[in-house]
Formats: structure tokens, C-alpha cells, sequence
């Protein structure tokens, strides 16, 4: 079964990979290439079918970071069965919708809040912002403390998780 | 004669920290560096000969800690201070600290300091020595409907700014009368926030102004030359985005004028060492006086690759006693000059500071590419400091040549970890109105659409897919894992 990548906020596409010695055929949403990716000056070479780019590459799990064609891109690669699994983005954690520093923390875990309460104030470009519940419940964890920093995305509050949304198994 | 110190700190971080200690070392001087811990791992702490960690409540505080500082010198034996830009370059009381403790600031004496430092006492001595100064209030406006007036007598539209204020804060645009009581109270409340100084500033504004400032070196001995003119008119809510050196806007006879005009202030207030007076100039070829910065400037590299002259190296033989050895007929603008700054933001999502850990760092090299900056591969940048984290310089024999070399320069600054804006800086010099010098600080607000994003086309797009692919260890993890079909992968050599 393929893995599934996306190229920043653009559509999926189903990409196998079975490797040859050095080759290898990439298989992009039903059509095979045959490419390869080697070492080369101090980044890498990136060959497919008949064209040969120079690239430079980071791998942080799930997310490939490209510098090619003149600047730098970002990939991410989605197990389909994980996701499955994992379930969506629910209401049960508070995330950061930018990246910043906590100014201050309103919320220890065992707190009850209602819906828009404050969790926290964070700063981001010298502007502070409010994070507040997406639900009433009660707070499972803090992830973070005063001065800390954070990437967009970061988990900063959690719920405990309500009674309907845990799964019987 | 004068000497040379032996032993300078660096009260600064990042990569204007690492260039001056660059000039220390080729005038054999070692270098103190001093640092807070998250820069413990940094690129200026790895060039210094030696590093004096600071404290501060928070990480930008250590690098404002007089005292510590001050001990560090005293710990170290450095008997001078440079203090880069930022921080406490400006800050006048920092400059008689280290003096009362016998260390040498080297930069401005403090009152110099202090009267540019003031944008309406600095208005008021540039006036006095015959620079043109924008139509505008001669004082702090004390209240609102005084600050109506005065709008009402230059001719709206006005721009309301902070005496104190800096970087864009405190800063309004008025159309008209009732635009002008509400940008009055905003301004002021924003200033007295900011600075605890809620005095403002009326006066003219200009259109399409080109931001053009001339870089100034007045030795003890009451030689004041000029090297000629940067224009930084490419800017982002007022912070400079590329600088160059010429102006493209500029004549010889206009540059002479504006030269002559930062010599006179310099002189008026006295004025050592290196320092920038800032300029707006008008489309009908006026100038007027913004401000004067008493200190070395972020876009100074420019002036340095088209006159051949090491700006810190000039400061530190001034702040020495030594004259300076060359006169104003000997600087030469040779070429052109065009500096980016590289931020750690995004702009393709509104200029959202980014932060990450450096994976993987490569800069530019080659004939006519100067890369200054303070990074280190696997660097954690943080939301900390300012997201400015290295500056992409090309020289070339004319402004074409400068604008292709920067481009592809560009294209070669390879920092994968975090969000850069390298991809939209080669956007705006790709722009055939910065082709054509067609440059002004309203640029970038105005071409905003046609520097957006171009998406990546079909053959782009399957490369890094299969790069992506081909790169990641999930494909052979899948392959490795002890499950009936992973193991069918066997014919896999």
C-alpha cells in the first residue's frame, strides 16, 4: 500500500517506491518513473527518467524538506492506515496558531473551564493573543510553562477526552 | 600615536557580532564575546578567543546588562566595547559607564548620542546646520486640536510619529482632519506605551518616498567625510528588506549636495566616529532630513563593497585617536551594491515569525557574493532575538550585474529547518519596477500581488515528490518490518 505526500497545502498524491540496486521506480499516483537520488557535491542528486536536478534534503520524520529549483519546499508523508487510525483534529487540544512564547499560563491540569475561557496568553511578533477552550471540560495538561517557546501546530493545552469520544476497545 | 586596543568586546550576538570580530581579527586584536545561554552553541561564541556568558530576566536582557558587561570587560581585560547595532548601541548612559570604568565605547561620544537620539531635538540641530527638514511641527505637540492645526497649516496628508519612537512604532497617516484626531490619541497612546514618552511629531508626508541615507566617518581630530549614499527604500512596515549603494534615483550633483548636507549636521553636533543620516527624498529630487543613527548601520556592507572601506575597522582606529587616513576625494563609488536580509519568517503566510532547528545550512560563495551571518547547522532558531539571521550581499560592475548575482546568490542560500524569506527577496529583485529603479517605501505594499507565491509547476512538483519518496527511511522501514507482506520484499537485493 502506498504512502500518501503532499507538497505544503497542495492535494495528496499515492507514491510507492521499489528500489533496485542504485534505481529505483517511483510509482506517482499510478504512473512509474525510474529516478534515483545519490550523493553528490554537498547535497544530493536527483534523477528522474530523463532529468537530473541538484537538491539539498532534511528528513524530520514525517516531513522532507527540499531546497531545490532555487528555494526550499516542504513535503509531508501520511501513512493512510495510521491516519485511519488516528482519528482528526478533535476539540480536545488547544494548539498554537502561530509560532510565539507563553506569557502566561490561566490553567492547571484538573481545572474545569467552559467554553472560550482563557488557557493562556501567548506573544507572538510583540503581539499577545489569547488561547482559549474550543469546549467545556476539564483540563487533562499543560505542555508548556511561562517562557517557553513554540512552533505553529505545537500542542499547548489538553482536555481530558469526553466519555463519547473514547473508543470502547 | 596613538594604539590600537589589544582586546575588544563584542557586546552583540549573531552575525553582526561575528563580522566585527572578522575585522579584529585582520587588525590582530582578539575578541571577548558575550552571550546568552541560548546562544551558547552560536557562531560568535565559536569565533571569539574568548566568552563571558550573561544573565538577564529575559534572553534579550543579557545582551542590555550594563554591569555585566561592564565586569565581563573588567574579567577579561577588554579595554574597549564595540557595540554592533541594536541593543545598547544608541544608549548613551552605556557609553559613560564603560567610561567612568575606563574602557573605550567605540562609537559616538554620548551627547551626540543623545541629541540625534531624539527625533525633535535632532529636527531642530539639522535645521539649525542647514539641512532641509520636512514642513512640520518645530516642537512636541502638546495635544490634539494643536496637532490639527499645525496639519491643517502644512497640508494633510500629515504622517503623526513618536519623538522617542523607532522601527515603525508610534507611527500614523492623517488624510484629513478627523483622521488626524484619531491617529493624534493613537500615536501618542502607542508611544507613551512603547518609550513612556507620549510626545508627537507632525509633519509632511510624502507619497512616494525613496528612503536614501549617506554613511558619515568623522575622525577626533575634525575630519568628516562622507561615502556616499545607500538607498534602503524596499522596506516592510517601515523595517529596510534590501539596501543598495548607489541610489538608482541619484546624480552625481545630488549626491554631492546630500553628502555635503550629512557632513554639516555631523559637524554641528559634533559627531565621532561612524553614523548614518537618514534622508527621505521627494520624486522631484528634494531631500529632507529623517534622522541620524549613531551608529554602525545593518545595511553598512553595501558601502563597504563599493567603496573598499572597512566601516568597524575605520571606528576602531577613531575610537583609538588616530586620524583618518584617506580624504573625501580619495572615497570612490566603484560598481553597485544590493544587500537582502534573510528573516526567519514566512511570506507566504503574512510574515509569521518562524522558528526550527537548523538541519542544514549552506551559503553562497563566489566573485562578487558577501555573506554575513551567525548560524550554525543544527542552531535552534528561536522566537527570542530578531528574526534576522543572515544578509545576502552581491557586487557587480553595474546594477544588472548586482541584481543577477544576488539573485542566483539567493537561489544558492540553502537554510532548511526553518521558513526563510529568501524565495520571496529574489521575487522582489526579479520585479521589473526594481529592474528599473523604479524603488520606493511603498514597494513592497504595492506589488504585493505580483510577489505572491508562484505554485510550483507539474514537473517541479514530481521531483520533489519522488526527492521526498526516495529520501524518506519510511519506505524501507516498511520493507524491514517483520510483517507477511513487508517479507515478500525480498527479492530486494
Amino acid at each position: 500500500m502506498p504512502f500518501e505526500i503532499t507538497l505544503g497545502d497542495g492535494d495528496a498524491h499515492a507514491v510507492d517506491v521499489a528500489r533496485r540496486g542504485g534505481r529505483a521506480t517511483v510509482t506517482i499516483d499510478g504512473r512509474d518513473y525510474h529516478g534515483s537520488l545519490r550523493p553528490a557535491g554537498d547535497g544530493y542528486e536527483l534523477t528522474l527518467e530523463d532529468r537530473a536536478e541538484p537538491l539539498w534534503i532534511v528528513v524530520q520524520g514525517d516531513e522532507v524538506l527540499v531546497h531545490a529549483f532555487g528555494r526550499s519546499w516542504s513535503l509531508s508523508i501520511v501513512d493512510p492506515i495510521e491516519r485511519s487510525r488516528g482519528g482528526g483534529p478533535s476539540e480536545d487540544v488547544a494548539t498554537a496558531p502561530m509560532p510565539g512564547t507563553v506569557v502566561r499560563v490561566e490553567v492547571a491540569a484538573g481545572d474545569e473551564v467552559a467554553k472560550g475561557d482563557v488557557l493562556l496568553v501567548i506573544e507572538s511578533m510583540k503581539m499577545q493573543s489569547e488561547i482559549t477552550a474550543l469546549r467545556d471540560g476539564t483540563v487533562e495538561q499543560v505542555f508548556l510553562a511561562v517562557d517557553d517557546t513554540f512552533d505553529r501546530g505545537a500542542a499547548l493545552v489538553a482536555l481530558v477526552p469526553e466519555p463519547e469520544a473514547v473508543e470502547a476497545d | 600615536m596613538s594604539e590600537l586596543p589589544e582586546k575588544v568586546l563584542v557586546a552583540n550576538r549573531g552575525e553582526i557580532a561575528v563580522r566585527v570580530m572578522r575585522t579584529l581579527r585582520a587588525l590582530g586584536i582578539a575578541s571577548v564575546a558575550v552571550y546568552h545561554r541560548e546562544d551558547a552553541d552560536g557562531r560568535a561564541v565559536r569565533e571569539a578567543d574568548e566568552a563571558v556568558e550573561l544573565f538577564g530576566d529575559t534572553p534579550v536582557g543579557a545582551y542590555l546588562d550594563v554591569p555585566g558587561i561592564v565586569a565581563a570587560c573588567g574579567a577579561t581585560g577588554a579595554s574597549a566595547v564595540h557595540p554592533g547595532f541594536g541593543f545598547l548601541s544608541e544608549n548613551a548612559s552605556f557609553a559613560e559607564a564603560l567610561a567612568e570604568a575606563g574602557i573605550t565605547f567605540i562609537g559616538p561620544p554620548p551627547s551626540a548620542m543623545r541629541s540625534m537620539g531624539d527625533k525633535i531635538e535632532s529636527k531642530r540641530l539639522a535645521a539649525a546646520a542647514g539641512v532641509p527638514t520636512l514642513p512640520g511641527s518645530p516642537d512636541a505637540v502638546s495635544d490634539v486640536e494643536e496637532a490639527v492645526a499645525i496639519a491643517a497649516e502644512i497640508g494633510f496628508p500629515v504622517l503623526m510619529k513618536a519623538s522617542a519612537g523607532g522601527g515603525g512604532k508610534g507611527m500614523r497617516i492623517a488624510n484629513d482632519a478627523a483622521e488626524c484626531r484619531e491617529a493624534f490619541e493613537r500615536a501618542s497612546s502607542e508611544a507613551a506605551a512603547s518609550f513612556g514618552d507620549g510626545r508627537v511629531f507632525v509633519e509632511r508626508f510624502i507619497g512616494r518616498p525613496r528612503h536614501v541615507e549617506v554613511q558619515v566617518l568623522a575622525d577626533g581630530h575634525g575630519t568628516v567625510l562622507h561615502l556616499g549614499e545607500r538607498e534602503c527604500s524596499i522596506q516592510r512596515r517601515y523595517q529596510k528588506v534590501i539596501e543598495e549603494s548607489p541610489s538608482p534615483a541619484i546624480d552625481a550633483e545630488t549626491r554631492a549636495a546630500m553628502g555635503a548636507t550629512a557632513v554639516a549636521l555631523a559637524q554641528a553636533v559634533g559627531y565621532v566616529s561612524a553614523g548614518t543620516v537618514e534622508m527621505i527624498l521627494d520624486e522631484d529630487g528634494s531631500f529632507y532630513f529623517l534622522e541620524m543613527n549613531t551608529r554602525l548601520q545593518v545595511e553598512h556592507p553595501v558601502t563597504e563593497l563599493v567603496t573598499g572601506i572597512d566601516i568597524v575597522a575605520e571606528q576602531i582606529r577613531i575610537a583609538a585617536g588616530e586620524p583618518l587616513s584617506f580624504g573625501q576625494d580619495d572615497v570612490r563609488m566603484d560598481g553597485w551594491a544590493i544587500e537582502a536580509r534573510v528573516y526567519a519568517e514566512d511570506a507566504d503566510n503574512d510574515f509569521m515569525p518562524a522558528i526550527g532547528r537548523l538541519g542544514l545550512v549552506r551559503f553562497p560563495a563566489g566573485e562578487g557574493i558577501r555573506v554575513d551571518h551567525g548560524v550554525v547547522e543544527g542552531q535552534q532558531v528561536s522566537a527570542s532575538f530578531d528574526p534576522m539571521i543572515a544578509k545576502v550581499a552581491a557586487h557587480g560592475a553595474t546594477r544588472a550585474e548586482a541584481i543577477a548575482r544576488l539573485r542566483d546568490a539567493l537561489r544558492r542560500t540553502v537554510l532548511l529547518g526553518t521558513v526563510t524569506n529568501t524565495a520571496y527577496l529574489e521575487r522582489v529583485l526579479a520585479h521589473p519596477d526594481f529592474a528599473a529603479g523604479e524603488t520606493h517605501t511603498n514597494f513592497l505594499a504595492v506589488h504585493a500581488e505580483a510577489l505572491a507565491p508562484v505554485p510550483a509547476d507539474a514537473d517541479v512538483e514530481r521531483c520533489l515528490v519522488a526527492a521526498a519518496a526516495l529520501a524518506s527511511p519510511r519506505y524501507d522501514q516498511r520493507l524491514a518490518a517483520p510483517e507477511p507482506l513487508a517479507s515478500m520484499g525480498s527479492w530486494r537485493p
